[in-house]
């Protein structure tokens, strides 16, 4: 409405397409806040986010530090969530263990998504590669991802790092896999068809041309993948192949506070809540994302 | 076209198929309970944490295999209550002067339960198979002098001998002569023994099933350890394998088990606050630290003895086996109630906690900081608390140390390679003679590299001592222990099962122990 | 037809081929070694190698490799060092439950979801429809080991009217059996119903608003008929899809739920197989499951052809 007035006016083209972009993000926040879905997983995710990144600060307790006197003791004004077998704080735990799960599910989306991105493009885009690299993501995803991710884990040892390069080898396939078919569907386009007849570099048309058009599947699957990675973390070091203790992670917090369910439960509340909190605050922003970037597409596939 | 339909009658189907389930579901546990009625026999459903790799006790000193094995298999001789041996399958034994030769009376007429009965030749071919994986007896061989008479003639006579044929762990267990020969590179396949449960079959990961041996012919001495009268007076054992802690805790509590083996120590309070579980805490043996006494700054007699005064072994002891009530602080190799081998000396290098002392003789093993690995692993959660422990000690200490945490079998195979670690953690269950406690011994080359010659020969003096010259050379042996340092022993510790207080007759010695067992 | 399925067919065998090298090589890269985990804490090196050089571990590792093709080629999975028993023997041992399981996961879900998904594409936009999507989300938000401990907490030791743990096979009686099951399938089974209501919906909802749809309503056909009739037949096919995928991931993903319920499926014998250093059985066990996998998604696209004749299956 307002453009179009502006349109009647005798101003610059550049005036006018920065009055347009500014338009268009304004709808995009508009339509985000019209977004339930997305609204609410931003919500929780930056409640995550900022949990995490100051709790600890706030708790006068190392997540590390033992006292055996003070094992096993419930949730008080003291420690907040109580205390672990251990005698250590779980609250402080919890919140370095926040950092430690969500930095591993962070680090396994991001770098899924690059490797993915990668291995997706190059695919659709040479035949011969295509064949090949789909025949191992075939095969990779043959395999359980859990038995996959723990027999990973048993060859390179339990370092934090090798808990991220487990995950994201069990899903690299995926993410690769969803690229490629969304950019075969680009590639068929007409006006890829004739870039390439005018000659352009291979390199030019992938990059410049396909990615643009397969960016939104991408962040809507690695928002789904960041979840995912969230609870294979958590569930490979609740089988105790995860992230090594003594460091916290919501998933070995789990792994210590299964043998004492019964007498002490807020060891499994507690970073249980945190888990289904995180995983629930990305399935909704990735769900809302989804509606957002591509309207028509009411695909609700994970 | 009836796709509606259809769909809607394959739903009312698994809905009847389901409320069905959970109301017969009630029906069942409901009888199930009536099965607890007073009534000899029943079964017993135990939970036992690990599946053995084999039956066949010969093969392995895993405590798996021998646990599940003691149930079906028996000895010529055995151990009492005070670790002494006593006879089981032989009638009566007798050693000749010098000890090269002993001559056991086999007991007659006893049954294998595959109906057979046992001979000289039966007791040869298993003794002969046994005798392979025996380094410690030495050269020897075993005689048939009838069906009912054996000899065992040794070149290296020693004292120990009997206590290894009665050691249980690994059972010198008599099975049939065609089966102890038929056994392949990891054993026998057919578990055919002569004890008071015969096995019925194995569902690997699940349970292994055992039946009353109606034929058992028991000793008719009081029961006593291992010993005397043995009964089955269930009719059945259903061994199931339960690796997971809390499931075995629940199951227990759920009396869907009657016997949980190896308890979490933090589960005990859930436990006795619990009806009609009775929780059994059983002395196991000792905890220690061994040194890599091959490379690095441990090789150093000097650094070790640092370590040794530095060590708060109420932290390390409590923090790996929670309460008191669970550890013993004590420097002995042997329990107490092992009265030929239980000895004090060297006590006063144990537990010092005298940092001046440990820095000093750091400083002349000449640390400069570099780092010491200890390498440990969760799947023993004790042995990572201690280690956790011993790290905290240790930095106080000012070193510089790092835990490296793998999964046990890669631990195992890390601690046989010198240049990997300066440190880890085991535990021993008590041993009868301290000859089989393998890091003492040099020739075991052992992980840890124990190369003292000081021990090597107090080892052998004791092999072949007279009765009466044992309590001098054990209490050496103590000494050396604890000047040399081949290990740190931190203390004794107890192990922890669970039992429903209906259960009546059981025992632990080296283990559970099922016969003698009711369950009313 | 025939020619597709031959060239499908076909291309599984690179594939399984890879999967092959993939497994041999990855778990005789996990350092340690069977022969120490068989004889005990307590073994001497001197033991271990002897144990070693009888089960031929001391062969160099490409000989072992092709002697392990070389004998799967022949239909021969190898034997299990730890078990004693072909690999074969072990993985029909343990599929029973893995089996059971999965079916009673799959079938409590498509129970509870398809309804659900259906009345709530058709209730879309109500406080019906929200409070079903909430409760699905959750339903997918809630690892399914979290859901395990607390259901067994529940109905275990707190009601007792169900076991903690264990497993009875089917020969010990169907009720007995399902006891067993009951509470691993519903842990198990929530997040594949989230999964399959969410699909249900949207895939209703698509095909509720297309305009044969419309045309059946403005011809005045009852509701019911519109949408069991017209409607969810043809929403049937992406629920298929999902169906299929789902039911791979349970029977080869329940590993977590096997441990936790002790349920001697295949989940626990590779996890077991892995801490025993069993080779043969984390080879044999993972190649059949790929195997599964690849067969299971090949009849999942035969079946579009049966369900909509309009799939055509070349045109991949």
């Amino acid at each position: 409405m307002e453009l179009k007035t502006t349109a009647i006016d005798n101003v610059n083209i550049s005036k006018l397409k920065n009055k347009t972009k500014l338009e268009r993000r304004r709808l995009l926040v508009k339509r985000f806040l019209f977004n339930k879905s997305v609204l609410i997983g931003t919500i929780i995710l930056l409640f995550l986010t900022l949990f995490a990144l100051f709790a600890p600060l706030i708790t006068p307790h190392s997540p590390l530090a033992m006292e055996n006197a003070n094992r096993l003791q419930p949730p008080s004004s003291e420690h907040w969530f109580g205390t672990d077998n251990f005698g250590r704080d779980l609250f402080s735990r919890v919140a370095n263990g926040a950092q430690v799960s969500l930095t591993v599910g962070l680090s396994v989306a991001v770098i899924t998504a690059i490797v993915g991105l990668i291995i997706g493009l190059y695919a659709s885009y040479y035949s011969l590669l295509d064949h090949i690299l789909m025949r191992v993501c075939d095969a990779l995803m043959a395999f359980p991802d859990i038995l996959l991710a723990v027999a990973i884990m048993a060859v390179l040892g339990p370092q934090p790092v090798n808990v991220v390069i487990a995950v994201t080898l069990a899903k690299i396939p995926v993410v690769a896999r969803v690229v490629r078919s969304s950019s075969l569907v680009v590639k068929e386009q007409t006006y890829i068809e004739a870039l390439k007849s005018q000659g352009a570099s291979s390199w030019r048309i992938i990059w410049k041309h396909i990615l643009p058009n397969i960016l939104s599947p991408l962040i809507v699957q690695v928002t789904y993948i960041f979840a995912i990675a969230i609870i294979l973390e958590a569930s490979l070091s609740f089988l105790g192949a995860g992230i090594p203790a003594p460091n916290p992670s919501w998933g070995n917090i789990l792994l210590d506070g299964k043998i004492v369910i019964f007498n002490a439960s807020w060891m499994t509340i507690f970073p249980g809540m945190f888990i289904v909190f995180a995983v629930l605050g990305l399935n909704l922003f990735g769900d809302g994302l989804r509606d957002l970037l591509d309207p028509h597409s009411n695909k609700s596939i994970k | 076209m009836f796709f509606k339909r259809r769909y809607f009658y394959f739903c009312l189907l698994l809905v009847v198929l389901l409320l069905g389930g959970c109301n017969s579901d009630d029906a069942s546990s409901s009888s199930g309970e009536g099965n607890k009625e007073p009534q000899s026999g029943g079964t017993l459903n135990i939970a036992y944490p690990t599946q053995p790799q084999t039956l066949d006790p010969h093969e392995t000193t895993a405590e798996a295999t021998r646990d599940a094995a003691k149930v079906i298999y028996e000895a010529l001789v055995t151990l009492d209550e005070n670790y002494e041996v006593i006879p089981q399958l032989a009638e009566s034994y007798e050693q000749n002067d010098d000890g090269s030769v002993i001559t056991i009376n086999l007991r007659k007429d006893i049954k294998f339960h595959n109906g057979e009965t046992m001979d000289a030749d039966d007791v040869i071919a298993s003794m002969n198979k046994w005798g392979t994986k025996m380094p410690e007896l030495g050269e020897h061989e075993w005689i048939s002098v009838d069906d009912n008479t054996v000899e065992l003639h040794l070149s290296e006579p020693s004292s120990l001998t009997m206590y290894f044929l009665a050691d249980i762990s690994r059972i010198a267990a008599i099975m049939p002569k065609e089966i102890a020969k038929s056994a392949g590179a990891t054993g026998v396949t057919e578990y055919i023994g002569t004890g008071p449960f015969k096995f019925v079959e194995w569902k690997q990961d699940e349970v292994i099933k055992y039946e009353k041996f109606d034929e058992y012919q028991t000793v008719t001495t009081p029961t006593s350890g291992l010993g005397g009268k043995k009964e089955a007076l269930v009719d059945a054992i259903n061994w199931n394998f339960v690796p997971d802690s809390s499931t075995r805790v629940n199951g227990l509590m759920s009396g869907q088990y009657d016997f949980a083996h190896m308890i979490n120590y933090d589960s005990i309070p859930q436990l006795e606050n619990s009806n009609g579980v009775v929780v059994d805490v059983w002395s196991y043996g000792i905890e220690a630290l061994i040194f890599n006494k091959k490379e690095g700054l441990f090789s150093d007699i000097k650094a070790r003895q640092a370590v040794n005064y530095a060590l708060d072994m109420e932290e390390i002891m409590g923090a790996a086996f929670v309460s008191s009530d669970y550890y013993e602080l004590d420097s002995a190799l042997f329990l107490p109630s092992q009265a030929t081998w239980y000895s004090e000396t060297g006590k006063e290098n144990y537990n010092q906690k005298n940092i001046n002392k440990a820095k000093d003789l750091l400083k002349e093993a000449g640390y400069n900081g570099q780092e010491i690995v200890i390498l440990t692993s969760r799947d023993y959660e004790h042995h990572y608390n201690a280690a956790v422990a011993t790290q905290q000690e240790l930095q106080k200490l000012g070193m510089n140390v790092k835990l490296d945490v793998y999964d046990w079998p890669t631990l195992l195979e890390r601690r046989d390679n010198p240049s990997n670690y300066d440190i880890f953690f085991t535990g021993f269950s008590t041993t009868t003679t301290p000859n089989q406690y393998v890091f003492l011994n040099s020739e075991t080359e052992w992980a840890g590299w124990t190369n003292s010659p000081e021990l090597d020969q107090l080892l052998e003096k004791i092999k072949n001592a007279d009765e009466n010259e044992i309590e001098k050379l054990n209490n050496e042996l103590h000494q050396e222990l604890w000047e040399y340092l081949p290990v740190i022993n931190l203390g004794k510790n107890s192990r922890v099962s669970g039992y429903a207080e209906k259960l009546n007759g059981f025992t632990n010695f080296l283990g559970p122990n099922f016969w003698n067992v009711t369950k009313n | 037809m025939k020619a597709y399925i031959i060239k499908r067919v076909l291309s599984m065998i690179p594939v399984l081929f890879l999967v092959a090298i993939f497994v041999f090589f990855l778990i005789h890269f996990i350092p340690g070694d069977p022969a120490s985990v068989m004889l005990g804490p307590d073994a001497t090196p001197e033991e271990i190698d002897n144990l070693r050089s009888e089960l031929g571990l001391n062969l160099p590792i490409y000989q072992q490799f092709f002697q392990w093709t070389a004998n799967i080629l022949q239909g021969n999975l190898g034997t299990s060092l730890y078990m004693n028993m072909p690999v074969l023997e072990a993985f029909i041992s343990h599929i029973g439950p893995t089996l059971s399981l999965a079916l009673l996961a799959q079938g409590v879900s498509v129970l509870i979801a398809i309804p659900i998904g259906v009345l709530a594409a058709r209730k879309r936009g109500t406080s019906v429809d929200s409070t079903f999507m909430l409760i699905a989300m959750l339903g997918m938000s809630i690892p399914s080991f979290l859901l395990a401990l607390i259901l067994m907490l529940v109905f275990g030791v707190k009601l007792q009217i169900l076991p903690v743990a264990g497993y009875e096979s089917l020969s010990s009686g169907i009720l007995n059996h399902l006891k067993y099951l009951i509470l691993p399938a519903l842990s198990l089974g929530a997040i594949q119903a989230a999964v399959i209501t969410r699909m249900t919906r949207t895939s209703m909802i698509d095909i509720l608003s297309t305009n044969y749809i419309k045309t059946a309503r403005a011809k005045g056909l009852r509701e019911r008929v519109v949408i069991y009739k017209h409607a969810f037949r043809n929403a049937f096919i992406p629920i298929l899809t999902i169906l299929g995928e789902t039911f791979g991931s349970l029977i080869t993903g329940a590993v977590v739920t096997e441990t936790v319920f002790n349920l001697p499926g295949i989940g626990q014998l590779v996890m077991n197989a892995i801490t025993r250093r069993d080779y043969a059985v984390i080879q044999g066990t993972i190649l059949i499951i790929a195997l599964t996998y690849l067969t299971l998604n090949l009849l999942i696209d035969l079946l579009y052809g049966v369900v909509d004749p309009r799939v055509r299956l070349n045109r991949k």
